[in-house]
Order: structure tokens, then C-alpha cells, then sequence
């Protein structure tokens, strides 16, 4: 088990130097640079080119990108993300100060969508064809389809401007004292759309699995054993319909992600979303490339963490481990 | 030179404020009277006694412009969520109000001399920093200087450079800005190397010149590692109407009222810019959180129209929506008035702003006084313009092609149109929208385009903007003329408009400046776009001016419960 686990953080090396690579090359060969991103065209022509030439010069933009690469790199192994070439603040502190709010908002959602999608899958699968059913596969595709910004608004629009019920955007009420009410009143509606996208996801995977195992023979040995329904869905259908779900959990992670950036945007969160969205546009490589080494180091370790938990719910598994 | 000056100043537009043409009219009178400078000062604005009334109250929000870089220097070109909290923060010498006046800021009164080449501003004796030391002459001094050093990257010094020995005092030649002169612990003389009246504009308009910082706290600093001084940071030290509280990165700046602001204590307790997207913002302005949203669009206004929670007020813009013209591919000038021509621009205006705009044929759009309405207003008339391109022998089956910046709304409704109209006067243009970078390359360094469209500039401030855009020696890459237009005779009526404070002779060269650019068609010019500003009824006092200046009078609002 423990082998496995050290080979598998070993592979996790040349993934995330191949990931930083890559994505260094991608935002060199995109068009403009930190210099010119934060000013207007009217104001840069006015400027001059004198002036943009200098701030390059200054922040070290004019070296070319093999160099600046490498020198990224070995300050990286030394622990130093960088500092931002917009305000010259490192990019650890930088995305420290996001992971928590963003990791809020997701945590809340992939609780919400498996404390709740998963029953609702399972009870879907086991009946099949019932009214519940069909509510339960119509709403999840009415969800699933939505796109998160357009869910956003429209939350917004009923929630915030229509009743007033919930603030808008942000993470407190300015001009009050923090609380923690005030703060899961500004969550309620970001989970809420992140939530729409993780529920519907795993209530169709949770009711799918369920209706494959129900369909297998040691189900009706199960039953002929005379053991009590319950015990028949809990103990032998569920379990092995849940190697499955932690897949599409694991795997949900970069979706849930993905989604953030949509989800903090709207809701102005000051999570790695919104920091993600300024670093791009303001053309910030060292905040840009911090928050891509982050987020890939998440997602491999979701799916290592993942593949641990499949040994727990399958002990077969866990013996291929071994030998490995 | 003493307060008997600000008697001779004629003809106030109300109680401590004077309009520019007045005060430029009335320095000319005085400097008559005077013999050699001409002034244009008047009584300080805030002489107000400081009756306490009631305790600050209310924590207002403005909506940010962008998220701010969370450096709080003022001396990047920067975007508009750092204009908006200097404003709060810190003071300039001086300023417009809402209708394009100059009024007293740091500076309470200023002279000018004959070919406005020098200026004198008196400082208010009563002012202090936040933290209590006096504010001085030497503090001006200080900010003027420290925008002029090479290591700090200051995007003003294009503006500060025409005083006099800049050049040598940044290239380390000089240890002082001969220029740049104290008289006395309140006065300070600024000699410009040629003369110019829109420097004077310079000094009031934001994002041009500093607002001005603390010599005692920043004198020491290293002006190449200013950005990591602790001041950048958390700028606790200014003379505005609020102080600096905190910083919270895509939440918002937080500011608390300066009960010992020189224009009297504000009666807000607190002022909040907060960044949101402009969607976000609209959606909290509508559901009463967010006070104060600019540049709403024009669909938006329309439908809040009516809105029991929000007012909304547009004022006129001073930028201009142009389709600038590469002139080297279309040197005759009767093909650049075809395209001007060949447009419906009246009927375009209507469907993308709505009503909200007004349609301008050459750049000089403002203030009042510069105006001049004899001109060519190029009426949709597509006749004349096959008639007029081929005059110029225009050859039908050349193909150009217009940029822009994917996502700029108005363009994206007004290319098709601007296509299919060009088409029917014998242009084929093809459509490209581009990424903003690219854009900006292809327009600014690669000089490597035919039509190019784009929006903004601070036209309607002074007439002399023009210059910036179309004057020769301002060619890009160097300068702001993106379309390599050049006209001696107007160059040099730019350089005598510059050259004088007086307002008579300055509107007839202005007049001159506007029938050139107007037969002349440099760019397309379209029209100028309002600013819709959405302000919560819950929010008194606030009177929004041109472009983006609001805070002027920040300290008189109010808000109501509700």
C-alpha cells in the first residue's frame, strides 16, 4: 500500500513539470504581456512605446522565454512561486489567501451533491420507473444542462433583486461586523449553482450503478438467502456501486474547479476563480503559472486519494495493490 | 498678489466656483490690471466654518472599475479602481467639478502668465495629512520630482517632461528641476519648457498628473523599489476626504471619513469601492447593496428606467468612437469623406446607443466654449460617396479589411452594418475581431492595418487632446495618432493654441482645428457615448461630471436609511 501510494506521488513529478511546460510555452505565445494588458490602447499610444519598453525591461519580460522558464523553475524547487508582475506580491501568500474561500464553496457543494444526489439516485434505481423517477431524471438534465452563468444570473435575479432574500455578491455585508450567518448568507447562492452541477452528476451515476448491481445474480441469492430488503440494497448493492461514484467524485474535482471560475466570477468570491480570471487578463505569468501548478497538484492528488478509497470499498483491489 | 485678485475675477457660476471660460476670461482681465501675470484664483472653496454637524453616518458603495493592481501609487498608468480610491484618499492641486470648472483643490487660487508658459499655484495653508504633519509646498515638490525619476516608471512624465530641465534632472544631469520652483512654504512655480495652456488641464484631469504624496514619509524611499515600500501597500497617509483602511483583493477597498478634511469633515462614516464584474455590479445595484455603478449601458438604462431604487443620469462623454483610418493606404482624402458619407451613422447611433450619445464630425468636442457648429455634418448620402471615390479613382475590387477588439459591444452591432453599407458604395471590408493584445499590436507596434475601430480619449476636455491624436509628431509607435495622419497647417494652429490663456483667441484656433479635421476625415468619427451613471436613490448630493469625474463633492453625500 505504501509503495503504492510513493510511486504514484513519484509519477506525480514529471506530470506536474510536463504541466508547468506546457502551460508556460501557452501563455508566452499569447499576444501582449503584463505591460501592456492593464492599460488602454488610448492611454499605451500615448504613453509610448519608450515607456512600455522600459517596464518591460524592468520586469524582466525581455528575457527570452527559455531563460525566464528555467530561472521560474529553479527558484520553484527552492519553494518560491514568484512574485506577481502586476503588484509585486508573492504568489503563494496570493493563492494561500484563495484556497480557503474557494475550497468553502467547493467543499459545500460536493457535500451537498453527494449527501443528496446519491439517495436520490438510489432511490430512483430502485423505483425505476416511478413518478419520482421521471422527476428526478427531468430535473437532472434541466440541471445539468444549464450553464452555470446563466444559473448564476437567474439566481441572482430571483434571489437578490426580485426578493431580496440573499446579498448578491461577495463575502460579507460591508459596513457590518463579520459573522458567520452573514457569511453562509452570501454562500447560499454560489453553492447553490455549484451544487446544480454536482447533484444532478451524481444522482445519474449513483441511480445507473445501482440499476447495473440490482440486475446481478448475487442480488437474487441475496434475497433467496432471505435477508431483509434493506440489507439487500445497503450492504450489497450500494457497496459495490460505489466504486463508480468515488471515480466521478474524484474526477468532479477539476470540473468543480472549472466551474468556480464561472461560479466566484459572478458572485465576486475571492476565491482562485476570480484570481485565476485577473491573472489572465492582466497577462500575471508567475500567478497564472502558480495557480495551474495548484490546481493540477489537486486534481492528481483527488485521483490518488481517489484510487486509495477504491481499496477501501473493494477489497480486491487493495491485493492487485500489493503485488504491484 | 494677494486675495484682492479674486475680487477682479468677474462673472462666478455660483458661490466658490468659476467656470474655465470665466476664469481664463477673468485672469486675462486681471492680468491687464496686474501688468505682468495673469491669475485666476479666487476665494478657497472651503472656508467653510467647521460647525459640527451630525457624526459621519453610512457606509456607501461605489462600484469599482476593474480590480485594482494593490499597489497605491499613483504614479502607473492604472485603471480606473485606483483613480477612484486616490480620489478618496488623496488630493490634487487641482480639479474639474461637474460641469468642466476648474476648481480649487490643494492649490486655492493659480495664475498664469501671458503665453501660458508659467504657473503659480497658492496652496491652502490649512491643510494637514492624515496623520497630522502640515501639508507644504515641499510635498509637491516632492511628488513632481519623484514622477520625473527614470527608476520609478512613472506613466505621468510624458505631461511632466515640458517643464523646464525634467530631461536633465531624470537623465541624472541635474540636481534639481530648474522648472519646478518653491517660493515659499505655500507657493509653487511650475515654468514649462514651451508654452501650454492644457497644462493647466493636465493638473485637474485624473490619471494625468499626481495626485499629490507625503515627503515625510516617502522621502527617503528608493525610487527604483518604490512598489515594495510599505506606503504602496497601505497608503494610510493622504489629504482627502477618507483614509485608508484596507485592501481586500476582488472584495474591496475600504476607506473611513477624514473628520479634518479641509473642505469640512464628510458626512459619510465610511466608503467602500468595491470590485465586482459589471453584470454582478448591476444585479447589486438593482437589489440595493451597491450605490454608485458607471458607464451602464444603454439597454440597461432603458429598462431601469423606471426603477424605484436607482436613478439613473447620464451625463456627456468625452471620449469618441472612431474607426480610425490607416491614412499611408488612403492618402487621398476624398476616399477617407466617401467612407464618411457612404455610413448612415444618425440611424446606427439610434440602435446601438439608443439615444444615449451625440454624433461628432471632428474631434474638438469640447468643453462648451470650443465648439463650433459650422461644419460638414457628412449626412448619409451614398451618391456622393461613389461619386467622391471615383474622383479618387478608387478601384472596386480592392478589398480592406477593419479590426477591432473582440467583445466591444457597440462595434460588434455597428460592423455588419458598417460592411453592408461600405459594399453599396463599391468597398468590400472584410470583419476581423481580434483578441485585445493582438489589437493592440496590430494598431499600435505593427502599425499594420486599414480601418481600425476603437472608442475613448478625453476629447471633450480641452481642445488641445486633438493634438495627441492627430498632430505629426505624435505618429505611433511614438505617440497617440494611430493614423499616421499629418498636417503642417494644423500643427502649427495646435502649437498657437497652446501658446496663449487667452479664451477669444484660443476658440477662433480651435475653429480652424475643427474644419480641418473636419474636411480632412483622419478617422471615421462617429459619435461621443454618454456616461449612464446608476445611482441609488438612497444616495444625496452626488452630481456626476464629464468623463469619469464624480468624487469631486464626495464629502457633501449622504445616505438615507431605506
Amino acid at each position: 500500500m505504501g509503495q503504492v501510494v510513493l510511486h504514484r506521488l513519484l509519477i506525480t513529478v514529471p506530470v506536474l513539470i510536463g504541466v508547468t511546460l506546457l502551460s508556460y510555452i501557452l501563455v508566452s505565445l499569447a499576444p501582449g504581456d503584463a505591460v501592456t494588458a492593464f492599460i488602454d490602447p488610448v492611454t499605451r499610444a500615448e504613453l509610448g512605446e519608450e515607456w512600455v519598453e522600459m517596464r518591460r525591461e524592468q520586469l524582466g519580460l525581455n528575457e527570452p522565454v527559455v531563460v525566464r522558464y528555467f530561472s521560474w523553475l529553479r527558484e520553484l524547487v527552492q519553494g518560491n512561486f514568484g512574485f506577481s508582475l502586476i503588484n509585486g506580491q508573492p504568489v503563494a501568500g496570493q493563492i494561500l489567501d484563495r484556497l480557503g474561500p474557494t475550497s468553502m464553496l467547493m467543499g459545500s457543494a460536493i457535500l451537498i451533491g453527494t449527501l443528496v444526489g446519491v439517495p436520490l439516485g438510489i432511490l430512483s434505481a430502485v423505483r425505476q420507473y416511478s413518478l419520482l423517477d421521471y422527476i428526478t431524471t427531468v430535473g437532472g438534465f434541466l440541471a445539468i444542462s444549464t450553464p452555470s452563468f446563466f444559473l448564476g444570473l437567474g439566481l441572482v435575479y430571483l434571489f437578490a433583486v426580485r426578493w431580496r432574500l440573499f446579498p448578491s455578491s461577495g463575502m460579507r455585508t460591508l459596513g457590518e461586523d463579520d459573522s458567520t450567518l452573514d457569511l453562509i448568507r452570501h454562500m447560499v447562492l454560489p453553492v447553490m449553482v455549484l451544487a446544480m452541477a454536482q447533484l444532478p452528476l451524481m444522482m445519474r451515476y449513483a441511480r445507473s450503478t445501482m440499476l447495473e448491481v440490482l440486475r446481478q445474480d448475487y442480488m437474487t441469492t441475496a434475497r433467496a438467502k432471505g435477508l431483509r430488503e434493506r440489507i439487500v440494497l445497503m450492504s450489497h448493492a450500494f457497496r459495490n456501486a460505489l466504486i463508480p461514484l468515488i471515480t466521478v467524485i474524484g474526477l468532479s474535482l477539476p470540473e468543480l474547479l472549472s466551474g468556480a471560475v464561472i461560479t466566484e466570477t459572478i458572485f465576486q468570491w475571492p476565491g482562485m476563480g476570480t484570481l485565476a480570471v485577473r491573472a489572465v487578463t492582466s497577462r500575471d505569468y508567475p500567478v497564472i503559472l502558480g495557480i495551474i501548478l495548484v490546481t493540477a497538484t489537486m486534481v492528481l492528488l483527488a485521483n490518488l486519494l481517489a484510487d486509495l478509497l477504491y481499496a477501501v470499498a473493494d477489497p480486491r483491489i487493495r491485493l492487485r495493490g500489493r503485488r504491484a | 498678489m494677494g486675495h484682492n485678485e479674486a475680487d477682479d475675477a468677474p462673472q462666478r457660476e455660483g458661490p466658490g466656483r468659476l467656470g474655465r471660460r470665466e476664469l481664463i476670461k477673468g485672469a486675462a482681465a486681471a492680468g491687464a490690471a496686474a501688468g505682468l501675470s495673469r491669475t485666476g484664483g479666487h476665494e478657497a472653496l472651503a472656508r467653510q466654518d467647521s460647525t459640527p454637524g451630525a457624526a459621519p453616518s453610512g457606509a456607501l458603495q461605489l462600484g469599482g472599475e476593474s480590480e485594482p493592481a494593490g499597489t497605491w501609487l499613483p504614479y502607473r498608468a492604472s485603471g480606473g479602481a485606483e483613480t477612484q480610491v486616490f480620489d478618496l484618499i488623496f488630493s490634487r492641486l487641482i480639479r474639474f467639478d461637474a460641469d468642466y470648472t476648474l476648481i480649487p483643490d490643494l492649490a486655492e487660487r493659480f495664475e498664469i502668465n501671458d503665453d501660458a508658459s508659467e504657473f503659480t499655484f497658492y496652496l491652502r495653508q490649512n491643510v494637514t495629512w492624515h496623520d497630522g504633519t502640515p501639508f507644504t509646498a515641499r510635498d509637491v515638490i516632492f511628488t513632481y520630482r519623484m514622477a520625473m525619476q527614470e527608476g520609478v516608471g512613472a506613466s505621468q512624465y510624458n505631461k511632466l517632461s515640458q517643464i523646464q530641465g525634467a530631461a536633465a534632472y531624470r537623465a541624472g544631469e541635474a540636481d534639481d528641476v530648474t522648472g519646478l520652483q518653491m517660493i515659499d512654504d505655500y507657493t509653487v512655480k511650475i515654468v514649462l519648457e514651451r508654452p501650454n495652456i492644457a497644462f493647466l488641464v493636465g493638473a485637474a484631469h485624473n490619471n494625468s498628473l499626481v495626485w499629490i504624496l507625503p515627503e515625510h514619509i516617502l522621502g527617503d524611499a528608493d525610487p527604483a523599489t518604490l512598489d515594495q515600500h510599505e506606503f504602496a501597500q497601505n497608503p494610510t497617509v493622504g489629504t482627502g476626504p477618507f483614509r485608508f483602511v484596507e485592501y481586500v483583493p476582488d472584495q474591496y477597498v475600504k476607506t473611513e471619513a477624514n473628520l479634518d478634511y479641509f473642505l469640512g469633515a464628510p458626512k459619510l462614516a465610511e466608503v467602500y469601492v468595491v470590485m465586482a464584474a459589471p453584470a454582478t455590479q448591476l444585479a447589486s445595484l438593482e437589489s440595493g447593496e451597491l450605490h454608485i455603478m458607471q458607464a451602464i449601458s444603454a439597454a440597461d438604462a432603458e429598462r431601469l428606467a423606471d426603477s424605484q431604487v436607482v436613478d439613473i443620469v447620464p451625463t456627456p462623454g468625452v471620449g469618441i468612437f472612431q474607426t480610425a483610418i490607416m491614412n499611408e493606404r488612403f492618402p487621398d482624402k476624398r476616399m477617407r469623406q466617401a467612407f464618411m458619407y457612404g455610413v448612415d451613422r444618425a440611424t446606427l447611433m439610434d440602435v446601438v446607443l439608443q439615444g444615449q450619445g451625440r454624433l461628432v464630425h471632428q474631434s474638438v468636442i469640447g468643453p462648451e466654449w470650443a465648439n463650433y457648429d459650422d461644419l460638414n455634418t457628412y449626412a448619409y448620402n451614398p451618391d456622393m460617396a461613389r461619386q467622391l471615390l471615383e474622383e479618387a479613382g478608387w478601384d472596386s475590387s480592392r478589398s480592406i479589411e477593419l479590426i477591432w477588439e473582440q467583445g466591444f459591444q457597440a462595434i460588434e452591432l455597428a460592423a455588419p452594418v458598417f460592411q453592408q453599407q461600405m459594399s453599396e458604395i463599391g468597398v468590400n471590408v472584410t470583419l476581423t475581431p481580434m483578441d485585445e493584445a493582438a489589437f493592440e499590436k496590430r494598431v499600435i507596434e505593427d502599425m499594420d492595418f486599414d480601418l481600425a475601430w476603437f472608442g475613448g480619449g478625453a476629447y471633450g476636455l480641452d481642445p488641445d487632446v486633438s493634438s495627441t491624436y492627430y498632430a505629426c509628431a505624435n505618429w505611433t509607435p511614438n505617440g497617440g495618432n494611430t493614423t499616421h495622419y499629418c498636417n503642417e497647417e494644423l500643427d502649427e494652429l495646435f502649437a498657437q493654441g497652446r501658446a496663449t490663456s487667452d479664451i477669444d483667441e484660443r476658440r477662433e484656433i480651435y475653429h480652424q482645428v475643427a474644419k480641418i479635421l473636419n474636411e480632412d476625415v483622419p478617422t471615421i468619427f462617429w459619435w461621443s457615448e454618454n456616461m449612464i451613471w446608476g445611482i441609488s436613490k438612497q444616495v444625496q448630493g452626488v452630481v456626476p461630471g464629464p468623463n469619469t469625474d464624480i468624487h469631486w463633492n464626495i464629502h457633501e453625500w449622504s445616505l438615507t436609511e431605506g
